[in-house]
């Protein structure tokens, strides 16, 4: 009898389910989707290194899992709540009809049951399909092919979705049965006409708090272009504070404003039904600022990291070129204690001859090079103050020194032009960006270095981006000097570069050499390494800020749609007296779609007008750099969003129009 | 003079075939131009049925209702809400203000979705206020009004547009007897001096008191007629209250 009762109920009220039913199966597709991420690597090309690495990453997608239910938990519980309300003079029946609240609850329960076991079922089959879509963008980020193309299933994702939600579930289930404890029979019944109080701020209240809203965001703007990202210093929280707090006063003030400024346009005010969209809006502007401001936060976040995600993204793979110019570098060290003459003798190639390895059968060409140190030299010779904390510690490094002819044996390697230096000059070659300007200051100002007694003056006024080894981050800088300067110095490290053969397996050879206990001291890393870094990395940035992204824009598109729709019994009750008036129901309906458009614009407006700021200062910084432009990722971030923040209009529009029309 | 209402046999059936209710059962009759008619009869006797009919609220089962000389029972629907906004005023029980807006733009709201331009409408609402002693009240929200100034803000509204004719369902339903004399006696005002015509529907005899003319309803036909002439109003109370004695009207359900 119950479940015949919940059945009819969903059916019947399936429009006040809408919202609900969308939120939930959308958070549970998305929650399979970038779960189900590691078992798209079976169908990936992957490297073992690189899953290895991905494994960081889907770590923290599964950290950021349980933070995502918790959000779509307090979002059901919300849509909850709604719903009750919604249905409070239904409830308030079945009260007087003498049914217990236990009975009540129980249908309760298996009405968001069923509705949810439907978005559940839906949400899967959903998050299965646009898996498979994600796959090609995996393979797109990963910068690999897909090996063979079937359909990814993930037990896994669906076994940690069902969990989730069941726990999701309970706890409404918990809460729902507490509510309908709670409540009197009185106030049930009454609810469908309660004397809604709607009070506006004075005029004066409304200007001044305008006023200093737009001028704290004025503010917060100006220090995130004063500040430009450099520093996450104090100015930068600063910056935060007012812009959240301003966005705050903004909205407190915005619905009287409007409101004001369309009345004393009478021409338009009293045009069809404008006064009425103006005065619907306003009133629940009015009453819900705080959460409209959470919303346009929200919406910020959203836009942020999604756009931010794509871009940051490439960062990682942008400098590969740059920071892994050899297919191969191996590296040993100097023991500070060491014997000088064994290290000469022992050069790498002589290693290699002695354990019968041949060189060039791998390597089509490669070089062998030691970096030398002077006394305790560091990178702090250049500093003239003006370093962050990261840059100090890494400033304390030991200067390295290479010589000319090394230097330029690296250039021809690459194909570049060869450098001179005239006597006692010095030049230096960095591809690590976080020293790039103290250098360039050193240089430019003619700085000069004291090395075995002799001053040497800089050949050129800007560092030199040649690196000279392959290695994951960028190498910090090597000063590069006349050959005989080195004679007096220590050795530092030794590095071999080795462009390979493209053969398929040179590099596997090679590798498996290195495996023996003659090498023991020589570290590898391969432009493959490199490669396998950057783009799990930038496969981790993408996916977890897309992730959080799409959530941020569910949770506040969901919360507008339900702001609007609980209104939906006093909307009923306005737009039956339009009708009566002789409002059409073309008419009423222009003026429902103009509400709901108001409602959900606004906020996306000012949003929008936040990131605007936000990601042209960070389109700067990373422009300096010297990267990409972020159109392509604003462009999909916009479609992404605009769909889901399109599909909640829509469901809203019609789920309120539904209402107004009345059930017949 | 001439009719602006002549209902002309008109049936409204209920329930499908096998139990049919005849909720109006032929019923005619003419409202002329500056006439109050009332119509009374107890519950269920098809009189709101009959007034929702007229308000193209509702469609008839058969027979003509002419406003102004035309046929609105072969309206198209489309044409029925301009229709509405353009010949009839209405006025509600529970008045049917909008909450969000205030007194003001209810009324105006009258206006603006006939098209009137926006700079006559704050002088014909001004008008209007002065006339129903609304005027300290017209930027004020419904619910900080009493319930006889929003049912006057409501009359406002109805009369706000010049229609052909106002309809009232039950104006005093929800007022308590001080305001229900203010709002009959702003009727009455409206009825004499701007030659209103108003067709309003009650159960009340001391309502019903106020208008020229009664029809009484009873099962879906009319069943008397009554006209105030030049008898007083306290008169003409007596009077109604006999027939509604006659008629089994809601005292007698008790018996």
């Amino acid at each position: 009898m119950l479940f015949k009762l919940a059945r009819g109920n969903v059916k019947k009220s399936f429009q006040d389910y809408s919202i609900y039913f969308l939120t939930l199966m959308l958070g549970v597709c998305m929650f399979y989707v970038f779960n189900s991420i590691e078992a798209q690597q079976a169908i990936l090309d992957l490297s073992a290194s690189m899953s290895e690495l991905m494994q960081t990453g889907i770590k923290l997608m599964g950290y950021i899992s349980v933070l995502v239910a918790v959000i779509l938990g307090f979002l059901i519980l919300y849509a909850n709540k709604f719903l009750m309300k919604r249905r409070s003079a239904e409830l308030g029946i079945y009260l007087t009809l003498g049914m217990d609240r236990t009975r009540i609850a129980a249908m309760m329960a298996m009405e968001t049951f069923l509705v949810g076991l439907l978005s559940l079922v839906i949400g899967l089959a959903l998050g299965v399909a646009l898996s498979q879509a994600f796959s090609s963008l995996s393979a797109l980020l990963l910068g690999v092919t897909i090996s063979d193309f079937e359909i990814v299933f993930s037990a896994d994702a669906l076994v940690k979705t069902l969990i989730c939600f069941a726990v999701v579930f309970l706890i409404s289930m918990i809460f729902n049965t507490h509510q309908i404890s709670r409540i009197k029979l009185i106030d049930l019944l009454n609810s469908g006409r309660r004397g809604e109080t709607l009070r506006f701020h004075r005029r004066w209240v409304n200007l001044l708090a305008l006023v200093i809203g737009c001028a704290m965001l004025g503010t917060a703007y100006w220090m995130l272009f004063d500040n430009g990202l450099a520093e996450f210093d104090r100015e930068f929280a600063a910056c935060l504070v007012i812009g959240f707090f301003g966005t705050f006063v903004f909205f407190f003030a915005i619905a009287g404003i409007i409101l004001d400024v369309a009345r004393s346009c009478k021409g338009i005010y009293y045009k069809k039904l404008n006064a009425f969209v103006v005065r619907q809006f306003s009133s629940k502007m009015n009453t819900n600022f705080i959460s409209i401001s959470l919303v346009c936060l929200m919406l910020l976040l959203s836009i942020g990291t999604i756009s931010c995600g794509l871009t940051v993204g490439d960062l990682f793979t942008k400098d590969i070129d740059s920071i892994a110019p050899y297919d191969v570098s191996v590296m040993a060290n100097v023991n500070r204690d060491f014997d000088r003459e064994a290290w000469e003798r022992t050069t790498f190639a002589r290693t290699a001859e002695e354990n019968g390895f041949d060189l060039s059968a791998v390597a089509r060409d490669y070089i062998e090079f030691n970096t030398y140190y002077e006394n305790d030299l560091t990178y702090e010779v250049f500093a003239a103050g003006g370093l962050d904390e990261l840059e100090k510690t890494m400033a304390m490094g030991t200067l390295p020194f290479m010589r000319l002819s090394d230097y330029n044996h690296l250039c021809r390697m690459l194909g570049m032009a060869e450098k001179t230096l005239t006597g006692d000059q010095y030049l230096i070659s960095s591809n690590y960006s976080g020293f790039e300007e103290m250098f360039n200051a050193y240089l430019s100002a003619g700085g000069t270095l004291e090395l075995g007694g002799r001053t040497y003056t800089p050949a050129q006024d800007h560092i030199e981006t040649i690196a000279c080894y392959t290695s994951l981050m960028g190498a910090s800088g090597v000063v590069v000097v006349p050959d005989d300067t080195v004679t007096t110095m220590e050795f530092l490290d030794r590095y071999v570069n080795l462009q390979l053969k493209d053969g398929a397996n040179s590099l596997d050879l090679l590798l498996q050499e290195m495996e023996k206990p003659a090498y023991e001291s020589y570290m590898t890393v391969s432009r493959q390494d490199a490669v396998d870094m950057g783009y799990s990395m930038k496969f981790t940035a993408v996916y977890l800020m897309m992730y959080v992204g799409i959530i941020f824009m569910i949770t506040s598109a969901a919360v507008l749609a339900l702001q609007q729709l609980s209104e939906a019994a006093d909307n009923r009750r306005r737009y039956q007296t339009l009708k009566r008036l002789g409002v059409s129901d073309r008419m009423a309906d222009g003026a429902l779609f103009k509400q709901v458009l108001l409602y959900f614009l606004l906020p996306m407006i000012v949003a929008i007008c936040h990131a605007a700021v936000g990601l042209t200062v960070i389109n700067n910084v990373i422009g300096m750099l010297g990267y990409a432009s972020m159109g392509i990722s604003l462009a999909i971030c916009a479609a992404l969003l605009g769909a889901i923040y399109l599909a909640y209009f829509a469901a809203t529009y019609i789920s309120a129009r539904a209402a107004i029309r009345g059930r017949r | 003079m001439e009719n602006v209402l002549s209902v002309r046999n008109i049936e409204k059936y209920y329930g499908a075939k096998g139990s049919v209710t005849k909720a109006v059962d032929g019923i005619s009759f003419d409202v002329a131009q500056g006439e109050f008619v009332g119509i009374m009869g107890p519950s269920g006797s098809g009189k709101t049925t009959v007034l929702n009919c007229i308000s193209t609220i509702d469609t008839v089962t058969s027979g003509e209702i002419y406003i102004d000389g035309g046929d609105i029972t072969k309206l198209k629907p489309s044409k029925l809400s301009k229709f509405r906004r353009e010949k009839l005023g209405f006025i509600f029980q529970d008045f049917n203000l909008l909450d969000t807006l205030t007194a003001r733009e209810n009324i105006a709201l009258a206006l603006t979705i006939t098209n009137v331009h926006p700079r006559d409408i704050d002088p014909r609402i001004n008008l209007i206020a002065k006339r129903l002693e609304i005027e300290d009240v017209l930027e004020k929200y419904p619910y900080q009004m009493s319930g006889g100034q929003r049912q006057r803000v409501a009359c406002a509204r109805a009369i706000v547009t010049d229609p052909s004719l106002i309809l009232a369902d039950e104006p005093t339903g929800a007022l308590d007897s001080k305001s229900s004399r203010m709002l009959l006696d702003c009727l009455t005002r409206l009825n004499e001096e701007v030659q209103a015509t108003i067709l309003m529907v009650t159960h009340d005899a001391f309502t019903a008191s106020y208008c020229h003319r009664i029809l009484f309803i009873k099962d879906g036909k009319i069943f008397n007629e009554l006209r105030r002439g030049g008898d007083s109003r306290k008169t003409f109370f007596n009077k109604i209250i006999d027939v509604v004695t006659l008629l089994g009207g809601d005292n007698s359900d008790v018996i």
